[in-house]
């Protein structure tokens, strides 16, 4: 399996702060990676520098060999990457069908005059909406397709940032906190949700706190403690480490699963 | 069936305002629609800034003046054709559009508010001090109107009369309009209120907001450039006094209490603010106040305008098209 | 070459206005720091100060320390009303509702006061107005040496207040993260009319400081409120020591540029430094508070 993507000595300092220090990962296509570590270890900050959202104090990220830190994060989309946040951010004076409708704006491809004149981008919008129709199929919230998307319930607003984020065709797809709030029958169909995405050969990136599911789902898991990797290797290697188990226990922010 | 609903509503609406002149013969209320029109074109172009994509532009009127003076200065100055002159003018708006638009990308809020509003001023010091260029506080008169269209050795098409200036505005704003509903409902429409909502999980979702950002600056300008133009060749006399900070406020009253980022709310906005300072003639001086305490109950009570009400009475899906 | 007591005295001038400018903006600075909102009608607590000192002035017997206090008091009264009836219904509805209601209560209330006051400016005599005294070859009117004493005793309160008392230290968690405060059994509608109370009377006071000085005219919040939004940004939104030094520095700026350069164009330096300043930083001079811009 080809690495996908290639991060390294990755560091983010916000004045004598390190926030992220000297990371090194790298994820295969097709695997599905976890994220985990205490609240305020820079997992989120880690997949900020990744999507555009911050750019690091030094180090170097590698997509598909091609490096993407200086890109924006419009264009670190295009490449491939998608990621979903963890405090939902979906577009809340739209319906669902819109929200993802919008999110196909690199498909469509849309300018000025060709909007105005030519009917193949009002054909290629059809398809965004098909498409967006397609992807709420797939959460369960086809349904609601033209409520706005700010009557939603938390659990279903992450559905639909899923939705939003599989639409937009992604080979890397990067999940903060997918089931954070959720009741075990959600985190359950997140889950299952998580296994289909898996099927169709996109590489899944996660960051959770739910212990169960990520033991659960994870091949893979990367241990984070004030920035810097302390542990990483399979679910039972990661359980067994004792530095790991200190880091959670030491602070006392563990989290157990419901 | 609500396909046809709708667009039987719509040509009911298009067909009285053909017949308007029948019924409306008063060459001064004719006048008032007219300028509604122009207020209208105002309002929308302000509305896609503002109310799609959020972005406070509290410089607007000086968009209007240089339409205005553009068209003027090109017609008078040049000689170019009436008609050519209005199109680039609102060229050159749009040009000033992306000038003011490109330093303001990263302000948002009040930080953008204040930054335009100082662009505004600018402007407006600008056209009254560059004498030789706008004649300054005087402003220039005997603007040439719209020429006659000859469409054959006998026919042509004046521009005399109010009544046809009535259609010529006419014809003009149902263009714009059509223009602007079709930017509001495509992909881009869609954008602006991405940005509006959440401009980094729009950028997130694939959006280059720093180029859709521009494109709405340009866009807002060149509709308030050709508004400008077309006051400047229909009344004939501009000056700076007109496209001042107060009528900045006019059109952002016209666009809040008419509707916020919706395709009607300016229009009714337009329409409502043209007529009524007529309707208050008797109490013309507490007009600004009645303005300012509108906009507050408006955005308080209804943020989305009168439209808004009008919509959430009617059972729909949201309060958009 | 400058001569020395010429500048010294543009420095000087500067300063008395910067004062003024200080007073406003650091009203506008919490409301913006501690509240997230932002008041654009808060020039017209300033330009109600000053018409309230003249008018209280007058009634009191004309003591002009009396009139002060009781404009003071009417503008903070004004501040609460500010709070209730605009900036409390829209909290929490982001920043543009806001901008917009302030913008549509200050054309409303100039244009009030345009209706009440009318459009000729008013003059407010003092006895102490008029008479100037000599510092070390600089000249100064009591009047203004009286604003940069004041200013300097109100921004000393207010550092002292936001410090060491506690509402000033439940503004300040309020101003740092509003959800952990309320958590902490903060009312934040409490918080918030002393915000507006405390921004009112500053205003208020600026307003009395400059009424003897200059004319009193209704649209006179307008360009005062431009201005503090000005040292609000360079200092730095929610920046209470930012407003402070921004304001002054803009006072002194605007002095040496119309006293050197040109002073048609006196207002217009206030806008050429923001234009400036935001283009190399976004943040301001400054920077601010954890605090999105706007």
């Amino acid at each position: 399996m080809e690495t996908i993507l290639k991060v390294e000595g990755l560091t983010k300092n916000y004045g004598g702060l390190a926030a992220v220090a000297e990371l090194d990962l790298y994820i295969k296509r097709g695997e599905i990676l976890s994220l985990i570590g205490p609240n305020g270890a820079g997992k989120t900050t880690t997949f900020n520098l990744i999507t555009g959202l911050e750019s690091p104090t030094h180090g170097k990220i590698a997509f598909k060999e091609i490096g993407i830190i200086q890109l924006k994060p419009h264009e670190i989309v295009e490449k491939g990457i998608v990621r979903t946040f963890q405090i939902t951010r979906v577009f809340r004076k739209m319906t669902l069908l819109e929200n993802i409708a919008v999110a196909q704006h690199i498909a469509i491809r849309p300018g000025l005059f060709s909007t105005l004149f030519s009917t193949s981008e009002r054909k290629r919008e059809k398809k965004g909406f098909e498409k967006a129709e397609e992807m709420l199929q797939f959460v369960n919230l086809i349904s609601k397709r033209d409520e706005l998307a700010t009557n939603l319930s938390l659990g279903e607003q992450k559905r639909l940032e899923l939705a939003i984020a599989l639409s937009m065709a992604p080979e890397l797809l990067l999940l903060d906190e997918p089931v954070a709030g959720m009741n075990p029958k959600e985190t359950e169909e997140i889950i299952n949700l998580i296994g289909v995405i898996r099927g169709k050969g996109i590489t899944v990136f996660l960051i959770e706190h739910d212990m169960k599911m990520v033991m659960e789902i994870s091949e893979r898991i990367i241990v984070l403690n004030y920035g810097k990797k302390i542990a990483e290797g399979t679910p039972e290697d990661v359980s067994r480490n004792p530095s790991v188990v200190e880091a959670y226990l030491g602070r006392r922010e563990y989290q157990c699963s419901n | 069936m609500i396909f046809l609903k709708k667009l039987s509503i719509h040509l009911l609406i298009l067909a009285g305002l053909i017949y308007l002149p029948w019924v409306v013969k008063n060459p001064y209320y004719l006048h008032i629609t007219i300028m509604s029109g122009i207020s209208v074109l105002l309002a929308s172009s302000m509305n896609l800034i503002t109310g799609c994509t959020g972005r406070l532009n509290l410089g607007h009127a000086a968009f209007y003046g240089i339409g205005a003076y553009s068209s003027t200065l090109l017609v008078m100055k040049l000689g170019l054709p009436v008609w050519v002159a209005m199109f680039l003018s609102g060229l050159v708006t749009t040009l000033f559009g992306v000038l003011i638009g490109v330093p303001c990308l990263k302000l948002k809020g009040s930080y953008l508010a204040i930054t335009t509003l100082a662009f505004g001023e600018i402007t407006r010091l600008a056209l009254m001090n560059l004498v030789d260029l706008t004649n300054g506080p005087l402003g220039i008169r005997g603007i040439p109107g719209h020429p006659t269209i000859a469409l054959s050795n006998s026919l042509a098409i004046s521009f005399e009369s109010k009544t046809s200036y009535y259609y010529l505005l006419l014809t003009f704003c149902l263009i714009c309009l059509l223009i602007i509903r079709r930017l509001l409902r495509s992909q881009i429409g869609r954008t602006f209120i991405a940005i509006r909502e959440d401009e980094i999980r729009a950028e997130t979702v694939g959006i280059d907001t720093t180029q859709i950002k521009i494109m709405n600056f340009a866009l807002g300008a060149f509709f308030a450039g050709i508004a400008g133009s077309f006051y400047a060749h229909y009344v004939r006399f501009i000056s700076p006094d007109t496209f001042t900070l107060s009528e900045t406020f006019n059109i952002l009253t016209m666009v809040v209490v008419g509707g916020l980022g919706t395709f009607w709310g300016p229009i009714l906005g337009g329409v409502i603010f043209t007529f009524l300072p007529e309707l208050l003639r008797a109490i013309a001086e507490y007009r600004m106040m009645i303005y300012g305490l509108m906009m507050v109950v408006a955005i308080t009570f209804m943020p989305e305008g009168i439209i808004g009400l009008f919509y959430s009475l009617i059972p729909r899906r949201n309060g958009k098209e | 070459m400058i001569p020395t007591t010429e500048l010294a005295q543009q420095v000087i001038n500067g300063l008395v206005m910067g004062g003024v400018y200080a007073l406003i903006a650091l009203g506008l600075t919490l409301i913006f720091g501690i509240l997230d909102q932002v008041n654009f009608a808060h020039g017209e607590l300033y330009m109600i100060g000053a018409y309230a000192t003249f008018y209280f002035t007058g009634m009191l017997g004309g003591v002009y320390f009396f009139g002060m206090i009781f404009a003071m008091l009417a503008v903070a009264f004004l501040g609460l009303l500010y709070e209730w009836l605009l900036f409390r219904p829209l909290r929490g509805r982001g920043h543009l509702p806001a901008i917009i209601s302030s913008l549509g209560a200050s054309i409303f209330l100039w244009n009030l006061a345009l209706q009440v006051f009318g459009s000729i400016p008013h003059q407010m005599r003092t006895d102490i107005s008029e008479i100037t005294i000599n510092l070390w070859g600089i000249s100064i009117t009591v009047q203004r040496l009286l604003v940069l004493i004041v200013a300097l005793v109100l921004i000393i309160g207010l550092y002292l207040i936001i410090m060491k008392t506690r509402i000033g230290k439940a503004m300040r968690a309020t101003a740092q993260d509003p959800e952990v405060a309320a958590l902490l059994g903060i009312n934040i509608n409490r918080i918030a009319e002393m915000t507006f109370i405390i921004g009112g009377a500053l205003a208020a006071a600026a307003g009395a400081l400059i009424g003897p000085i200059f004319l009193i005219y209704p649209a006179m919040g307008l360009m005062a409120c431009l201005k503090a939004f000005v040292v609000v940004i360079l200092g730095g939104l929610g920046n209470v020591i930012g407003a402070v030094v921004a304001g002054f520095g803009l006072g002194v700026i605007e002095s040496l540029g119309a006293g050197f350069i040109s002073s048609a164009y006196k207002d217009f330096f206030a806008f050429l430094v923001l234009i400036l300043v935001l283009w190399v930083r976004p943040e301001g001079i400054l920077g601010k508070t954890a605090k999105k811009a706007g």
